[in-house]
């Protein structure tokens, strides 16, 4: 609960300090995404490379529904959010067939699948030029045209996201989450459905992903083809891998540094791909726990002080 | 545990430093921001556009109407999203009110719509008709000609010498850029009579093409029209080259990124091949002067690439000092019907959509033995300018 407190007030102190609200509001779209990756890795401990896919699908809804529908911006976010379930709980039933790294794989198949489908199908998705001029309408009479008010309104939902996943991860449920990750066979020994358990993360962390695919697509009233493609699923695994996969906020603090440097380091020099992978090799084979396993470590120790 | 205190508190300083945006620029400096790829498809026309920007920037000794200018560029990496985020990153934290470049039509229209909602004054010289036409907003210009005047210019010459050559083949990057050509090409086709006999839609930098150069061989064409740019149509065009088209087919490379392309074809492969481009150095009087200063700067001619970056760069400060304001309200009004002497010539910047009007050339590859110096790749066929008309432009300010 405490640490919960501090994010919040983290998120609401950060257009006071942090560079502009835009990169912020992207800090936290792409937060939700890795996020909802570590509820699939992290405590089920299924690791998921297509989760750009839910996020591609959200997005496109969302846009679809706002250009066409010119729906109420929370109607168009709850299809982003149904549809990335949806459209995860599909890929999940289909991947969890394949045992160990062939459902790895299996999930990144699907991710291929789905970026051509948006590629190709450009009367929908706009193709290689992605779908521009989308609206961000007004909520119950509120202008969200300013982007400091979009931040505050994309922090609204993603903290309420974020509670929702902290009471999912301390559920009964969360806890057969973790049982299928220790050891699958003996919790299907006790009696869960596993594979039912399994069909229901995946379609929590597409519905997560698909939200904030849909938050995203009216930040830059814009969806790239990169929002589906495998850089962005690469992206989300490297980001919660840094932060440290333990926990819902490694993920999430992952994801806000991978964001600002990335943003930061690439008008500094061309190749910062590659301080990038340094870091990132550092981080895996010499803090397992990642950087949220780092900051825990500090803390403990200066309580101990 | 001091120690460790301390330091924990210091790296968290360090990091806080590197998230907190200081606004690094004062309200008087014009903050130029030069936005291409480094990265990315379209990273090969990085440098030229860099040394574009420069020159302009260094020609006025960094300093406009008394404002010092500040020269900054940012990687696009030839993506949408990824431009618009450095754009915005650069209004925001480096406090840019003019910005310029762009090679991908896709990630330029992406960009204007930033610039639309920040007020901010962009030039840019991609392709897509849509920049000046359907999407055009107040604050966008666009320094070389659109799809349907380059289209026209290099198509209309090349049939005239050509007219038995009926049957076209067409190769499409499957991005607003290709569409748009495609969209004239097929004008150009009805109206003179030509049949299409075949397309191929190809990903923005894709690695492998000769399963639709095969494809297009099968169909026996009497042109291959490349609709694709930079590394795309070099790839394309070398294995065109190497399937043994030319004997039997004449190339034509609609919308060629210049020097920087013919170079990295090369004077064999080139050699019979037609290229439409927007600037060369050696057609006419006036783009000969435009190339020496920059060749005095970097010890080769101007090529389209720098040409663009150069004369964006140079007309937005000319619309700053004309202007006497910073304001990119009043630098873009002031540049509407503005007549200049640019690097093609006599150019002016259309008031009612934005777009200069200037020529395109038809150029052709010629023989390694008849090149005058190392960079006399191509000799000049025509030159012609195609603006939209008004009464057919979509754009509406």
């Amino acid at each position: 609960m405490r640490r919960f407190a501090i994010l919040v007030v983290l998120v609401a102190v950060a257009p006071l300090v942090l560079r502009y609200p835009e990169l912020e509001t992207q800090i936290l779209t792409f937060g939700l995404l890795a996020v909802a990756f570590n509820l699939l890795l992290g405590e089920m401990g299924f690791l998921s490379f297509g989760q750009a896919t839910f996020n591609g699908v959200g997005a496109y809804i969302a846009a679809r529904a706002l250009l066409d529908a010119h729906a109420p911006l929370p109607i168009a976010l709850l299809g982003a959010l149904l549809a990335g379930g949806a459209a995860a709980a599909l890929v999940g039933a289909l991947a969890i067939t394949g045992r160990g790294v062939y459902g790895v794989m299996l999930t990144f198949a699907f991710n291929e699948m789905a970026y051509f489908i948006a590629f190709q199908w450009r009367s929908v998705t706009g193709g290689d030029d992605g779908l521009r001029g989308i609206p961000r309408p007004d909520v119950f009479g509120i202008s969200l045209d300013d982007a400091t008010r979009y931040y505050y309104f994309t922090a609204l939902v993603v903290l309420l996201a974020f509670a929702a996943v902290l009471r999912i991860v301390d559920s009964p449920f969360g806890a057969v989450l973790r049982a299928i990750r220790e050891n699958e066979g003996r919790a299907r020994a006790i009696g869960f459905r596993v594979r039912r358990f399994k069909i229901a993360a995946f379609a929590l962390s597409g519905a997560l992903s698909g939200l904030a695919g849909g938050l995203y697509a009216e930040l830059f009233h814009f969806v790239p083809l990169q929002a589906i493609d495998l850089d962005t699923s690469t992206n989300i695994v490297i980001a919660a891998l840094l932060g440290g996969i333990g926990s819902p906020y490694g993920a999430l603090l992952g994801a806000a540094i991978f964001t600002v440097l990335s943003n930061s380091l690439s008008h500094v020099w061309a190749h910062w791909p590659l301080i990038f992978g340094l870091v990132f090799c550092a981080v895996v084979l010499f803090f397992r726990t990642g950087l949220w396993g780092i900051t825990e470590r500090w803390s403990r120790r200066a309580a101990h002080a | 545990m001091q120690r460790k205190r301390f330091l924990a508190t210091g790296g968290g300083a360090v990091a806080a430093a590197a998230l907190t945006g200081l606004p690094a620029a004062a309200a008087e400096d014009v903050v130029f921001a030069g936005i291409y790829s480094s990265t990315g498809a379209y990273a090969a026309f990085g440098r030229d556009t860099d040394r574009g920007f420069a020159l302009a920037v260094n020609e006025l000794k960094k300093s406009v109407g008394g404002h010092p200018i500040k020269y900054i560029s940012r990687d696009d990496q030839t993506k949408a999203d990824v431009g618009q985020q450095q754009a915005t990153d650069a209004y925001v934290h480096d406090g840019a009110r003019f910005f310029a470049g762009c090679a991908s039509s896709a990630v330029a229209l992406a960009i204007a719509q930033v610039m639309k909602d920040k007020h901010a004054l962009f030039w840019t010289s991609v392709g897509a008709d849509e920049i000046t036409g359907k999407e055009c907003n107040g604050y966008t210009f666009r320094w070389s000609v659109p799809a349907y005047g380059a289209v026209r210019a290099a198509l209309y010459p090349f049939i005239a010498k050509f007219p038995a050559a009926k049957k076209w083949y067409t190769i499409t990057p499957s991005y607003v850029f290709g569409e748009s050509l495609l969209t004239n090409v097929k004008e150009v086709a009805q109206e003179k009579g030509l049949t299409l006999v075949g397309n191929d839609y190809h990903a923005l930098g894709a690695a492998e093409y000769s399963a639709f150069i095969a494809k297009a061989a099968e169909a026996k064409p009497d042109v291959l029209c490349l609709l694709n740019f930079g590394g795309d149509a070099i790839k394309a065009l070398k294995t065109a080259t190497s399937f043994g088209l030319k004997k039997t087919t004449k190339i034509l490379y609609v919308w060629s990124g210049g020097l920087l392309d013919f170079a990295g074809i090369g004077a064999d492969d080139l050699d019979g091949v037609y290229v439409g481009c927007q600037y060369w150095h050696d057609a006419t009087p006036a783009t000969r002067k435009a190339s020496e200063s920059y060749k005095a700067a970097y010890g080769e001619p101007l090529g389209y690439v720098g040409a663009s970056a150069y004369i964006e760069a140079k007309l937005t400060f000319d619309g700053i000092a004309r202007a006497k304001s910073t304001d990119p309200a009043h630098v873009a009004k002031v540049l509407e019907g503005y007549k200049y002497a640019g690097p093609t010539g006599g150019e002016e910047v259309r008031a009612f959509d934005h777009q200069v009007v200037k020529p395109y050339y038809l150029l052709v590859g010629k023989a390694k033995s008849a090149m005058k110096d190392q960079w006399d790749y191509v000799d000049t066929v025509a030159s012609g300018s195609y603006p939209v008309p008004r009464d057919r432009s979509l754009c509406k300010l």
